[in-house]
């Protein structure tokens, strides 16, 4: 209550909030009211010549179009609640798990828990876009090369949503493991506190301690991480997009100059990222940089969002630690008075006196 | 001693986690296939050919079988003479940049901090395409190819991949040294030393770099597997042809443990070489 009453006068904190849910109110929006339906661009005229499908923003505001004629401001806004609710869900996914494995590593026995922290550290040492891309290169629809009619032909493996399935669990799974160990750290970070000890002296159970003394600590620490965990995820699915795996599955699709193109359905960013990345060695440069461009001030609102955490909770532990010396003060000045308020009456006394 | 046994069993229990994972690469293969019988025997086909090297061989697209050590060895020296640089190119930047950061005034520096923790998570992405867009746009004003953009067979490129690939970590790097500096500034042993005449400069070298060394160390592993990571999709948007590509390539289970323990293990032995020099001067056991 206090904690979300602070975080509300942190004006980068409300910027960045507002940027998110901003964005993703809006798409969702566009969504539940037109369907995410992506308008094409009409041909567009220069000097009464007809000019070719991929506009600039200048040509046409504002942000142009793609190959296909497609209107590249739309594309992104439908995009951007996949986008969100994917690293959500991802996040969510990488973090919830580990917090329950974690609690139960740290009440592993010592030896265990030293074998399970170096194994999972082994995740650590595997480039994880590699790993995720190994994974998930079967969803990609294969294109065979049909030779009777000379052309090649995509054959869908699974579902979209099946898919869908199979992308978020990959990506969050991967990471249930070294997170698990980072929660179980933090719990031995709380545990090594003084009231810890005093409280089990005091008779409280295991329960009790996690209940009552380490929820408080960990669950703003569970907030930063998987604010940290939506971050990583994003720049996860842009290398992914890179490497053609887009949420939601792809078709390939001919575009005017009659190439053929791989196309997320879905449109997340990283799949937008993935699709028209190529377009920067053309002619037409800035489509590669709208989708990344957009990633970027995501990614930098919700930094925002955890700077301002981290904030809040820095004060709070200074108002705290303020708290205590108070006590101790207090504590002082307690012990004090045979001295100190002897002295002073004393010294009235005699200036009565004379 | 126990140190040592402590020491070689992290090796041992990272290798054994690497051969883990990339067994289970093996189960997606073309359609996942989730069942122990097939997993343990992707792992133990894994260790067998780690004990006749024979067995690592790579089937190319034209069916024939080919060992892999007729083309592993340059691949995995070319990406290792980019990781390295790069790690130790990033962690120069950010020494460096941190102490002229702290020669500027209070207030500028805690603007620079926070500036600093705002822009560590920019994706290595952009970075990648700010430089190839620049060069593009630079070949295609004058006609000057400022370095080659895409590595080639005949010419690989070192320069640029090795500074793009470090920027981002150089950030990262900063942003810990920063925080860790300024913590330090506060300490009592700053002013005192600051009180008998010493300079920022000779503060900074011989003190405060050295008390957060041990910190900078734990911190760097996390850094160091974000470079891990963004070298994959560098070597894809740089054409550069490395391991990470010959991985791609071949996805073989067998082959990408190994390879992947042969990457750990320059960075391992670094890591080892560091946590060493710095239970030595500073009587610090890390762990890491």
């Amino acid at each position: 209550m206090s904690l979300v009453k602070r975080l509300s006068q942190k004006k980068i904190f409300v910027a960045g909030f507002t940027f998110i849910s901003l964005l993703f109110l809006t798409s969702m929006g566009y969504y539940l009211f037109f369907d995410d339906y992506i308008p094409k661009v009409p041909l567009q005229y220069e000097n009464g010549r007809p000019l070719h499908a991929p506009y600039s923003g200048a040509d046409f505001p504002p942000l142009g179009s793609d190959t296909f004629g497609r209107n590249a401001a739309f594309v992104l806004l439908v995009g951007a609640k996949y986008t969100i609710l994917a690293g959500l869900a991802i996040a969510f996914f990488r973090v919830v798990p580990a917090v329950v494995i974690g609690i139960a590593l740290h009440y592993c026995p010592p030896f265990l828990q030293r074998v399970v922290k170096n194994i999972a550290d082994a995740v650590n040492y595997f480039p994880i876009t590699l790993f995720a891309f190994l994974l998930l290169l079967w969803i990609e629809p294969s294109s065979l090369f049909n030779p009777t009619t000379g052309t090649f032909e995509t054959e869908e493996r699974i579902g979209i949503w099946s898919a869908l399935f199979v992308y978020i669990s990959v990506l969050s799974f991967i990471f249930v493991p070294a997170n698990s160990v980072l929660i179980a750290n933090e719990i031995k970070a709380v545990y090594r506190k003084e009231f810890i000890a005093s409280s089990i002296t005091l008779g409280a159970g295991k329960w009790r301690i996690l209940t009552k003394h380490i929820k408080p600590y960990l669950v703003p620490q569970v907030f930063l991480i998987s604010m940290r965990e939506f971050i990583q995820t994003l720049i996860l699915m842009a290398h992914l997009g890179v490497f053609l795996i887009f949420i939601g599955g792809s078709v390939s699709m001919k575009d005017i100059f009659d190439v053929s193109r791989t196309i997320s359905i879905s449109s997340e960013w990283g799949g937008t990222l993935g699709m028209w990345w190529s377009y920067l060695y053309t002619s037409y440069p800035w489509l590669a940089a709208y989708p990344l461009i957009l990633l970027t001030l995501l990614i930098v609102a919700v930094k925002c969002m955890m700077l301002s955490i981290e904030q809040v909770l820095a004060e709070e532990n200074q108002v705290v630690l303020e708290k205590e010396t108070n006590l101790h003060e207090m504590n002082l000045a307690d012990s004090r008075p045979a001295f100190q308020l002897l002295y002073p009456t004393k010294i009235k006394e005699i200036k009565n006196d004379s | 001693m126990k140190w040592m046994t402590v020491i070689l069993s992290k090796f041992l229990l990272v290798s054994i986690g690497l051969i883990l994972l990339s067994a289970f690469t093996g189960l997606f293969r073309d359609q996942p296939q989730l069942e122990w019988g097939l997993y343990i025997e992707s792992v133990s086909h894994i260790l067998q050919s780690f004990i006749r090297p024979d067995l690592l061989t790579v089937t190319s697209l034209s069916g024939h079988e080919h060992q892999i050590f007729e083309s592993f060895w340059p691949l995995y020296q070319y990406s290792l003479l980019i990781f390295l640089p790069a790690l130790f190119l990033s962690i120069g930047l950010s020494v460096l940049l941190s102490y002229l950061t702290i020669l500027l005034p209070d207030k500028i520096r805690f603007r620079i901090t926070q500036v600093a923790a705002l822009l560590e998570s920019t994706p290595d992405l952009l970075i990648i395409l700010v430089i190839q867009a620049t060069i593009l746009a630079v070949l295609k004003e004058s006609g000057i190819l400022l370095f080659s953009v895409a590595a080639t067979a005949q010419n690989p490129s070192y320069v640029l991949p090795i500074v793009a690939l470090s920027l981002i970590p150089a950030l990262m790097f900063y942003k810990v040294t920063l925080f860790l500096v300024n913590d330090e500034l506060k300490k009592p042993y700053v002013e005192l030393a600051r009180g008998q005449g010493f300079s920022t400069t000779s503060i900074f070298f011989s003190h405060i770099f050295r008390n957060i060394t041990p910190s900078f160390f734990t911190h760097s592993k996390a850094i160091l597997l974000i470079l891990l990571s963004s070298m994959f999709v560098f070597e894809r948007l740089f054409n550069i042809s490395g391991l990470f590509t010959y991985l791609i390539r071949y996805p073989e289970p067998n082959v990408i443990a190994f390879a992947l323990i042969l990457f750990y293990v320059p960075i391992f032995l670094l890591y080892m070489l560091f946590s060493v020099l710095i239970a030595r001067t500073t009587g610090q056991r890390l762990e890491w």
